[in-house]
């Protein structure tokens, strides 16, 4: 509820109309008449508005703030008419179940008032001069563009922080005004995430929402600068936006602390400019990218793998370079490729993909025409390949005549094939087959003494040495969560090894 | 025919190098790609991986070349 007050506004009353059972927080905000505009002193000020536009923009807002934060109750009220110093401009409530939602809908609406709603502010000075001083700015352009250059100060501070990429001739004001006005989704916080959030939250990205489900272990930490010691087991999203609005209050962070799946996708990517995929795994970058090219968004795509890192732009409605399918149409069983659990990886590789991801993404948002290459960077050899993509015309997703029109859930389940060479315990246990259980970790991957039973041979050494294992045996290869072993198996395998077998899951599953 | 062949990622690792020379007895990258994976014991079949022949992408079916830069490269997933 918005209304236009001319009469004194009341916090008491309107904090008992926002009053509602369900909620468990209230955030309010109040704007005061201050005694000073742009080292002028003032006396005293005026407010006059549009009360139809005022009112109906206001509900436009609310309803975009209800849509984005889950709150409960909205209530503002702003002042026209003639205003003493201290006297109460505007008061805003915001409640919810929670305080996060609150605090983020107060501050998002507050800031959407200020540039959006049709009211214009005269100050009475000491020195008798009077003075119309409204956003003209907004009211010329009528688009939202940010609300920092609404107020004298804060245009100072938007200046001063980005002086340094606005002097670049190709971004200037209009660039960077162009990036506060952007709405941009990461996907992953992680190696690629960390960095790549970091330079658009400095770059003015205006609004930028991180997804991640996962929490801080202790080895992310080595490629993973937004995190510390203190955090471990914490939610990585949360600590990713809360250091970010220290590095940058002006933009505002929303956070998805969910695992984005085919169900929950087209709602997270709603409403965004551009999707950059952060992610390490190939179900979460193939579903990133149909769904971004079935909603028209462009997707920021990189991959790490030890010291290589591939990077490229998709873009569904400008050139020609098609999609991640028109390279690989399939997903890949993840199982067979590695991940950096298990293959290893270099934080300052991570760290530069995702700071080209955020490159790219700046470059697109400033209008500029999306690169058609896929870059792989080797940089055990500082080396670079450079190839040219054509959308393929077979693509089943973007090709002349898809098969993928739609995000559908069965698509996107993690592939859980099972070889016949697989085993769990109950299968072991109903097995004539004697098995010998064989730790394929590495020596400082270990952390407990292993028990009696089990043998322990690191990885490096069975695939580097033939012949390092015996033939009389059946080794039964286990390792923390069943991927390395099972890597390990099929590659034996591949070689005509034959008495060698993966445990299902790895330790986590043995009892 | 003798071709140039160059590995990323995983392929890189089961070959043991990064690049190679190598006497190719079929005709289409297709062709190589299954004797290199025999050679190497390759774990990925041939529709995971996408070919260049001489800095363009190609399909496997492509007929290549005495002297033809032939790069395999499969998808990545860490991040």
């Amino acid at each position: 509820m918005f209304h236009l007050s001319n009469k004194d506004i009341s916090g008491q009353v309107l904090k008992k109309q926002i009053a509602n059972p369900e909620s468990g927080a209230c955030v309010i905000f109040e704007g005061w008449v201050r005694n000073h505009n742009e080292g002028k002193p003032v006396s005293s000020l005026e407010y006059e508005g549009y009360p139809e536009l005022c009112v109906s923009e206001a509900e436009t807002i609310f309803k975009e703030a209800q849509k984005r934060f889950s709150i409960e109750k909205i209530i503002c009220s702003h002042r026209v008419g003639h205003l003493e110093i201290g006297g109460m401009a505007v008061w805003l409530g915001v409640t919810a179940r929670h305080r996060g939602s609150a605090f983020e809908a107060c501050r998002y609406i507050i800031d959407q008032i200020k540039f959006r709603l049709p009211i214009w502010k005269k100050e009475f000075y000491e020195d008798g001069e009077v003075q119309w001083v409204n956003c003209q700015e907004c009211a010329k352009h009528g688009h939202a563009h940010s609300h920092s250059m609404v107020d004298f100060q804060e245009k100072k501070t938007f200046n001063a922080y980005y002086k340094r990429q606005m002097v670049l001739p190709q971004m200037g004001v209009s660039g960077q005004e162009k990036l506060s006005e952007s709405r941009v989704l990461v996907v992953g916080a992680g190696g690629l995430g960390c960095a790549a959030l970091q330079y658009l939250v400095g770059a003015g990205i205006g609004h930028i929402s991180i997804c991640d489900d996962d929490t801080v272990d202790i080895s992310n930490l080595h490629r993973q600068p937004l995190y510390g010691f203190d955090d471990l087991n914490l939610s990585k999203a949360e600590l990713a936006a809360e250091q970010l609005r220290r590095l940058n209050p002006m933009v505002h962070i929303k956070v998805w602390n969910e695992r984005i799946t085919a169900n929950n996708v087209q709602n997270i990517m709603q409403g965004c400019d551009l999707v950059l995929d952060c992610t390490d795994n190939f179900t979460t970058k193939y579903l990133l990218n149909d769904a971004a090219w079935l909603m028209k968004i462009p997707y920021v795509f990189a991959g790490l793998y030890q010291w290589e890192g591939q990077l490229m732009v998709v873009h569904p409605s400008q050139g020609d370079s098609g999609c991640l399918r028109c390279l690989w149409p399939k997903i890949p069983d993840q199982e067979t490729m590695g991940t950096c659990a298990q293959v290893g990886i270099l934080g300052g590789i991570a760290g530069t993909l995702g700071a080209m991801q955020s490159v790219e993404a700046i470059k697109l948002l400033m209008g500029n025409k999306p690169s058609s290459n896929l870059v792989i960077h080797d940089f055990l050899n500082n080396d670079r390949l450079n190839l040219e993509r054509i959308k393929d015309p077979d693509c089943p997703l973007c090709g002349s005549s898809p098969t993928i029109t739609e995000i559908v859930g069965s698509a996107y389940e993690t592939n859980i094939s099972r070889y016949p060479w697989e085993y769990d315990q109950s299968r072991i246990a109903t097995s004539k087959k004697k098995f010998l259980l064989t730790d394929i970790s590495e020596f400082f991957e270990l952390e407990n003494s292993l028990p009696p039973h089990v043998l322990h041979m690191p990885y490096s050494r069975i695939i580097n040495e033939e012949g390092s294992l015996g033939t009389d045996q059946n080794y039964l290869f286990i390792c923390s969560k069943g991927i390395k072993s099972k890597m390990l198996t099929f590659a034996l395998r591949e070689k005509g090894i034959k008495n060698v077998y993966s445990f299902i899951g790895g330790w986590n599953q043995y009892r | 025919m003798k071709i140039q062949v160059t590995y990323f990622a995983i392929l890189r690792e089961q070959a043991g190098t990064k690049e190679e020379e190598w006497e190719c007895t079929g005709k289409t990258a297709g062709d190589a790609y299954e004797e290199l994976k025999q050679n190497h014991s390759f774990t990925l079949h041939d529709h995971q991986v996408k070919v260049a022949i001489n800095h363009q992408f190609k399909s496997m079916k492509t007929l290549i070349h005495e002297g033809d830069n032939l790069v395999f490269i499969p998808p990545v997933a860490g991040g």
